[in-house]
């Protein structure tokens, strides 16, 4: 029996999770803002765990584990994608991604 | 509940494009294979084996089977999708072997992305399980990202791919936030488990359904608003119009169909699993509220952005835009879904208009990516007098845009007038609202898909040089222009094909 | 106040701490500097999900993030070898203060739809029959190779996937080698 309520584990998880979405939304870095969906990420996989553990139900567990390895391709794709950007403009700012306008 | 030998066999059409990806991507190792041809001969062949095995399986009615230990469901509506899917990947191989900007030594390359890519897309439609919808989804965007950034020497292609990374990488990570609360409320990943929590059955003493409403329908907003960047609705919308023109106007096209049609299949599939049969007025009003709001907003901003647009491809982003709005007016008869007797009929209207959209809007890029090969520009200025210089291509255009537009006698007329008249048929003031300024979107579409035809048509062009139209442009034109035409006169066997989803 | 409680506050404020040094423009300014506090951030969720017994996926969580991803990142950003003006802050404009406060308000209603729902849930009792082995190699294992072996399989292909998908965008265009 743990001594830790649900409900602190969920804030956790909400207080990751919103960080995160923050930076995704204000930071212009492009590095920065995959940084911050891993936050996201995190948030959520913290939440699957803290239920998972009021359940008694090991299924979540390997569902994060899933989850982890997308989130891998996902930074190795980004950051793929980051060097690409660098190589065009010398720059990872995601503000200064301006020539599509309409 | 089949377990994971027993289901093999009902995923043979996935299985036959995952050998092609590896097939595809050996030719592209070895220097003498990956020439044009070869390649796209061989993606060609794997797509449509994988489309003959899943005709045949929609064919063979077998109902609806959990496969894999839950994780899929199998029936009519997935092979129904998979035929979108696998055509749509099929012709945008075409696209790619006729277009200029798709590079020969990226050539192999690409034909395995658009090959897993749709894979990935059969599984969104099939998707019975949290896990297995996140995984999907996340499967279907990295190949779409990748996809978008394909013309590395080009910056804008690259920013394509930054904006849609960005965008599609938090959009599911508030997917997985909102799954995370279901998984919390049944202690199980399958949808089937978290619908029996809201019908207030199953649960384990301390757990009642009609407590977790809340709770339950802010996470599927959450799940949904992953899925609505998918499906480029307002206000998720914002990737879009740079991501279709930044990205090679062959891959636009892909993206413009197959992904918007993989949302709406699993949005489906996550809704009818889900909430069947649940009477909770909170998560019926609250859905069908929001996502009324969310068609309104989608269409009056898609079709009012897209007026003054000069770049082609950007006014379809725009067009797409507002298509994804008329579609999720079918979404929203979800209270009909969750009633004592459910009645799928909007969801069905929606396959329906995805078919057809599928024929016209694939129809008019494969001639803006016609025009940008032979003239260089999908600027407005390049269409000019397209009318005199290519009597062909630009007829079949014509045809295609008054599809889009939703006039009569084409097949766009006949889905619109099945989407209105489904939402019509659920009554209330709610519903009326919505059809009318359904209506009103389309009449207000017409004065940019009338643009372009006025360009084509009355506009002189200084450059009076036909424009050439190989074999294979003028098979994929009138591949993709027959139907759009034919579906507007006899759309009997579209119909019953779509009565199957959910049947 | 148990020692455990104890430790999931310390672990648990160290994390959002870290993760705000990410976020926020004054620290996170040098991408090296918030890549640094997001290896803390992670470091600490491995801590919390020890608390959880998930001790399965705190390894992994160490042996994934904290290893190969906070690696990727970190050489991402030595070999970019960004100049001084490239660490770039933030840039404060109506749409991101929009955004934020959507955030916030937000976050407050779903902390109270989710306090009001998990009220006195009472975590499994993990001394019962079948839990001892709860959130070890051997749990997981299973239900990574039976419930969720078609989803694994499909992570495999996604990974492959990616590796081209990588290859392709970060290829260099000119210079012999394709």
């Amino acid at each position: 029996m743990t001594s830790i309520p649900l409900s602190h584990v969920l804030a956790l998880a909400l207080a990751l999770f919103a960080i995160g979405a923050v930076g995704v939304m204000t930071r212009r870095n492009l590095l920065v803002v995959l940084m911050s969906i891993e936050l996201m990420l995190n948030g959520a996989n913290v939440a699957f765990l803290g239920f998972a553990r009021w359940h008694g139900d090991s299924l979540a567990h390997a569902a994060v584990f899933i989850v982890m390895a997308v989130a891998a391709a996902e930074v190795s794709v980004g950051l793929a994608l980051a060097m690409a950007l660098f190589r065009h403009g010398r720059t990872v700012d995601v503000d200064r991604a301006t020539r599509l306008k309409g | 509940m089949l377990g994971n030998q027993a289901s093999l066999a009902l995923v043979i059409p996935e299985a036959i494009l995952g050998a092609t990806v590896a097939g595809v991507m050996a030719l592209g190792v070895s220097r003498a294979a990956r020439s044009r041809g070869v390649v796209a001969a061989s993606g060609s062949l794997g797509l449509l084996a994988a489309m003959a095995v899943a005709a045949w399986q929609a064919a063979g009615a077998h109902g609806s089977v959990a496969a894999f230990h839950g994780n899929v469901v199998v029936d009519a509506m997935v092979s129904l999708f998979r035929l979108v899917f696998f055509g749509t990947g099929l012709l945008t191989l075409w696209f790619a072997y006729a277009s200029s900007e798709i590079d020969t030594r990226d050539f192999a390359d690409m034909t395995a992305l658009v090959c897993a890519s749709v894979m990935g897309m059969s599984f969104m439609a099939a998707a019975s399980d949290l896990l297995m919808m996140v995984l999907a989804m996340e499967f279907v965007g990295l190949l779409s990202y990748v996809l978008a950034g394909l013309k590395r020497e080009d910056q804008r292609s690259s920013e394509a791919a930054l904006k849609y990374v960005i965008y599609g990488a938090g959009a599911s990570g508030v997917a997985l936030f909102g799954m995370s609360f279901l998984y919390g409320m049944a202690g199980d990943t399958s949808i089937q488990a978290v619908r029996e929590v809201l019908l207030g059955g199953a649960g384990e003493g301390t757990r009642q359904g009609a407590g977790f409403a809340p709770l339950g329908l802010l996470a599927v907003v959450m799940v949904l608003a992953g899925l609505g960047y998918k499906v480029a609705a307002v206000p998720f919308h914002m990737w879009c119009p740079d991501v279709y023109q930044g990205a090679p106007t062959p891959i636009t096209a892909f993206f413009s169909v197959a992904p918007k049609a993989a949302g709406f299949a699993l949005m489906m599939r996550f809704l009818s699993l889900l909430l069947a049969g649940v009477s909770s007025r909170l998560l019926s009003d609250g859905l069908m509220v929001l996502i009324g709001v969310v068609s309104i907003a989608s269409m009056t901003l898609g079709n009012l952005a897209a007026l003054n647009q000069r770049s082609v491809k950007r006014l379809l982003a725009y067009s797409s835009i507002a298509h994804a709005g008329y579609l999720l007016m079918g979404v929203a008869t979800l209270p009909a879904l969750m009633s004592a007797t459910p009645d799928p009929s909007g969801f069905r209207a929606v396959y329906f208009y995805l078919v057809v959209y599928l024929f016209m809007n694939l129809g008019a890029f494969f001639v803006t990516s016609h025009v940008v090969t032979r003239l260089g520009s999908d600027d407005l200025g390049a269409f000019r007098a397209l009318g005199q210089r290519s009597p062909l291509v630009a007829g079949v255009m014509a045809v295609f845009l008054i599809s889009l537009a939703g006039l009569p006698p084409t097949a766009g007329f006949v889905g619109k007038f099945y989407l209105f008249w489904v939402v019509l048929k659920q009554g209330g003031a709610f519903y009326y609202v919505l059809a009318f300024i359904g209506v009103l979107n389309s009449f207000l579409s017409l004065f940019y898909y009338a643009r372009i035809l006025k360009v084509m048509y009355l506009e002189p062009s200084a450059d009076t040089r036909p424009v050439a139209a190989g074999p294979l442009a003028v098979a994929v034109l009138m591949a993709l222009g027959v139907p759009t035409l034919l579906f507007g006169v006899w759309f009997s066997p579209l119909l019953s094909a779509a009565g199957k989803v959910l049947g | 106040m148990s020692g455990e409680l104890l430790a999931f506050y310390v672990l648990a404020g160290a994390a959002v701490a870290g993760a705000l040094c990410v976020v926020l423009p004054p620290f996170g300014r040098n991408p090296l500097h918030a890549a640094l506090a997001l290896l803390a951030t992670l470091a600490c969720v491995a801590g919390v999900f020890v608390l959880l017994s998930a001790h399965l996926v705190a390894v992994l969580q160490v042996l994934v993030y904290v290893g190969a991803v906070m690696v990727l990142f970190t050489f991402v950003v030595l070999l970019l070898n960004l100049r001084r003006e490239e660490f770039i802050g933030a840039r404060v404009t109506p749409w991101k203060v929009a955004a934020v406060a959507a955030t916030a308000v937000f976050a407050v209603k779903t902390a109270g739809a989710v306090l009001a729902a998990s009220a006195g849930a009472r975590a499994a009792d993990l001394t019962a029959p079948g839990l001892q082995a709860y959130g070890g190699i051997r749990d997981v294992g299973r239900e990574l190779v039976t419930t969720y072996l078609f989803p694994f399989e499909l992570t495999s292909v996604l990974l492959l996937v990616a590796i081209l998908g990588a290859v392709l965008i970060a290829r260099r265009e000119k210079g012999g080698a394709a």
